[in-house]
């Protein structure tokens, strides 16, 4: 390789993810290219340095806290199992609408004008006369007597 | 993954706190670095590291054994830390100078000494970085995720995981070596 790889390759190199071809051309580069050797190196020292940093435990214990928030009801975790005994009523609760909605369309948009003319030939049949009239007229009227 | 590891959160996924509280206790140390580095520090990462195994557990229906359970959880800090950043809007933090126990216990007094130092450094610089270069370096050189796993935990391509970690190298290496007058001291 006569170029100098640049960091991407480098990177990669590093982390062993580059293709096969590539690192063997990169390892004979670096092998007669001080600067690039140089660069290297320095990448696996701040690497080796960063895995160094210890983990710190949390100052408190975090599994004590968690646990008592997790204890309260609002955080009470939906399992599975729970969905499975709601699925009957929820299904059911859908089929009910479905089949609501289902009849509710068959029905026939207006009814037919034959139904409204019957409907209004029934009309004299009921306690109330036609034309709004007092059914009772003695108990409309004032009924005027002669003395 | 131990199996002790999948059993305790197979037994945790039904339910059992101890179970989860035994998950907590293996892996709080790494989120609260993780989260403290990343952004907060002292209450506020604590604070998110809480956050982060409270939805962890409302979330565990979610977790399948493909992904490792720890990036798993990383992945949670992630987010959960970058929205505490976004409602704070404020991308860095006070208490990263102090760095507490930065370096393995086993090496020499004096090389204790010199690895503290250079480590708190590291820290230093690490905390100084653009938060995309940071979250990407913590996650690949502390952490130890994969390119894969770093592209699933960012939600971005492969490709994009390439670049961006050798960016945020160079970055690193350029603060290193100004920091150090030119060279690096190891």
């Amino acid at each position: 390789m006569t170029e100098h790889p640049d960091m991407e390759a480098l990177s990669a190199y590093l982390d062993g993810e580059s293709d096969p071809l590539e690192s063997r051309c990169i390892a004979t580069h670096l092998a007669v290219c001080p600067s690039c050797a140089t660069v290297v190196r320095d990448l696996q020292a701040i690497s080796q340095g960063l895995r160094a940093l210890v983990p710190e435990q949390p100052p408190v214990d975090l599994a004590a806290r968690v646990g008592a928030l997790l204890d309260s009801p609002r955080l009470t975790r939906q399992r599975p199992a729970r969905w499975r005994k709601r699925l009957p009523v929820v299904v059911g609760a859908a089929a009910s609408v479905l089949f609501g909605v289902l009849i509710g369309s068959a029905l026939p948009a207006d009814p037919p004008a034959s139904a409204a003319l019957s409907l209004n030939a029934l009309a004299v049949l009921g306690s109330a006369p036609p034309g709004a009239l007092c059914a009772r007229p003695e108990s409309c009227y004032l009924k005027v007597t002669q003395k | 993954m131990h199996d002790s590891e999948e059993r305790l959160i197979q037994q945790a996924q039904a339910g059992n706190r101890h179970a989860f509280g035994s998950l907590m206790q293996r892996n709080q140390a790494r989120v609260f670095q993780f989260v403290r580095r990343l952004c907060a520090g002292g209450d506020e990462a604590l604070d998110i590291t809480q956050d982060t195994f409270l939805k962890a557990y409302l979330a565990l229906d979610k977790w399948r054994p493909e992904a490792r359970f720890q990036t798993w959880l990383l992945q949670i800090a992630r987010n959960t830390t970058l929205d505490a950043l976004r409602r704070q809007r404020r991308q860095s933090c006070a208490a990263l100078e102090d760095c507490g126990q930065l370096v393995s216990p086993v090496a020499s007094p004096e090389q204790q000494l010199a690895g503290a130092q250079r480590l708190a450094l590291l820290e230093r610089l690490l905390a100084r970085l653009p938060l995309e270069h940071r979250e990407i370096l913590l996650l690949r050189e502390v952490e130890g995720l994969s390119y894969a796993e770093l592209a699933t935990t960012l939600g971005i391509q492969q490709g994009t995981v390439k670049s961006r970690l050798a960016r945020a190298r160079e970055a690193m290496l350029s603060s290193y070596r100004h920091a150090n007058g030119g060279q690096l001291d190891d």
